[in-house]
This record gives structure tokens, C-alpha cells and sequence, in this order.
């Protein structure tokens, strides 16, 4: 039987000032993999490729507990916790990008931002 | 925070409504003679609504304004139900909407209108309110 996660003890921690981001719901990684096209009349009509760079980048949102992020400056180390568990995390410089605020009558305040990784992304270790 | 305290906290609001005795959910009685009186009930909390163990409660705030058979009383429900008058509970909850401290904010959601509710063994003319609060 596979072991599964329950995400509700995730987070999102600005590691240098030791800070979570509170108010959060939920956040995405999103790892790339770009590739260049190598195909030639060697390849029989079949499209072939290479590797070259990796980029990874990502959004988290939530509620408004305080002050937004500021979106000017970084790169920061963040942490994105996949649950509670210390190996559970991926970690990286990365820059704020973009923060959208919204407000609805029927509900809460909230913020969601966009980030953009630089450098090396650590990956769980379990 | 926890649902006691948000119940103390309505009831804090909701006392400051001239002549309305209020049942915390912690000493709802088991029966009730002084109308018009409201009833403070846990309908359903939702846990974990954030990373931060946030949690969300939906509140059943039931007012009685004495026996079903004396329908006179509808005419005293509509006060209560008014965004804004004296005894309009929409005014009471958004007067503080941390609710005495005990929540982050909450939003009373609607009234039922003109109903009926059985408490201790009576029926009563009754109005019910939905609330929403969120610590």
C-alpha cells in the first residue's frame, strides 16, 4: 500500500527571516523542462530534441492576515511545505512577481502572488 | 478562539439589543419564558481552512417571540431583520465583526423569515439568521 499526504499542514516560509506566510490556502510549483529541436534529414521525418535549461516558477494564495508581500526586490529563499515533515519541502531563491488582490462582498479579502525561481530548486527528500 | 468564546461573542453583540435575552450555546436553556429571546447554535465548522489551522464555523442564530398560536408576534419580527434599526441584528453583528475578539471577522449571511421552532417541548414563532465566521 503507498503512503499519501494530506496538504493541510503545508506552508510557505521566507527562510532567511525565519517567517510563514500566513493566511495561506494553497500553492503550485511549476518545473520546466525546455528543450531545443535537433531534428534533421538524419532523423527520418521523426522530430528530435535535447534538453538545455531547466526554470521553475509558482503562485501561492490565501487570506489577508496583515500586510501584502512586497513585490519589488529578492530574490528570497523560500520553502514550499508539502506537509509538516521537515523532508517534505521544496526550496529556492526566488522573486516575487506579481501579487493579485481581491475582495468580494460575500467573503474574505485575500492575496494570491506569482513567483519566479532563480537558480537552484532543492527538491523533497522523501 | 474556539466556538465557545465565538458563542460568548454573539451573545455580546446581540445583548446590545434593548429588551433581547440571549442563550449563549453554552447555557441554552431547557426551556424559555422571556421573548422575544435568541438562541445561539453551532450548525457546522469546517477545520483547516488555511495552512495556519484556520477554521470556519456556519452559526444558527434563532430568535423566539413567544407561541405559535399568537401570530401578532410576526409584526415584531421584522424589526429584528432590518439591516439597520433598534433591534436589527445585522446592525449588532456588524458592530463588532471580530465578535468581542473571539474571531477574525464573520458575515451574517441571510434570514430565513417567518418560521417556527420547537424548543422544550413548545412550538414558537420564530426567525432564524445564518452567520459565517472565520478565526
Amino acid at each position: 500500500m503507498s503512503t499519501k499526504y494530506s496538504g493541510n499542514c503545508g506552508a510557505v516560509n521566507f527562510v532567511t527571516t525565519g517567517t510563514e506566510v500566513t493566511g495561506i490556502k494553497s500553492w503550485t510549483l511549476d518545473v520546466t523542462q525546455e528543450v531545443d529541436e535537433t531534428t534533421s534529414f538524419d532523423d527520418d521525418s521523426v522530430r528530435a530534441y535535447l534538453p538545455t535549461i531547466i526554470g521553475w516558477s509558482g503562485t501561492f494564495e490565501g487570506y489577508k492576515t496583515g500586510v501584502p508581500i512586497e513585490v519589488r526586490g529578492g530574490p528570497d529563499l523560500i520553502e514550499l511545505m508539502e506537509t509538516d515533515t521537515a523532508t517534505h519541502k521544496w526550496e529556492g531563491n526566488a522573486i516575487i512577481t506579481g501579487l493579485t488582490a481581491a475582495t468580494s462582498h460575500d467573503g474574505l479579502a485575500t492575496y494570491a502572488y506569482t513567483f519566479q525561481g532563480t537558480g537552484a530548486l532543492t527538491e523533497p527528500t522523501a | 478562539m474556539g466556538i465557545e468564546l465565538i458563542g460568548d461573542g454573539i451573545k455580546t453583540n446581540l445583548d446590545t439589543i434593548t429588551g433581547l435575552r440571549v442563550f449563549a450555546p453554552k447555557e441554552l436553556p431547557d426551556s424559555v419564558s422571556e421573548f422575544p429571546c435568541a438562541l445561539i447554535l453551532p450548525a457546522e465548522t469546517n477545520y483547516g481552512v488555511d495552512f495556519s489551522g484556520g477554521e470556519n464555523y456556519i452559526i444558527r442564530i434563532i430568535l423566539l417571540f413567544g407561541r405559535v398560536d399568537r401570530p401578532s408576534a410576526l409584526n415584531k419580527i421584522l424589526d429584528y431583520i432590518e439591516p439597520s434599526s433598534t433591534y436589527s441584528v445585522q446592525a449588532a453583528i456588524n458592530a463588532d465583526k471580530t465578535l468581542d475578539s473571539s474571531a477574525d471577522t464573520c458575515i451574517l449571511r441571510r434570514n430565513l423569515g417567518f418560521g417556527s421552532t420547537t424548543w422544550g417541548g413548545h412550538t414558537y414563532l420564530s426567525t432564524e439568521f445564518e452567520l459565517e465566521v472565520w478565526t
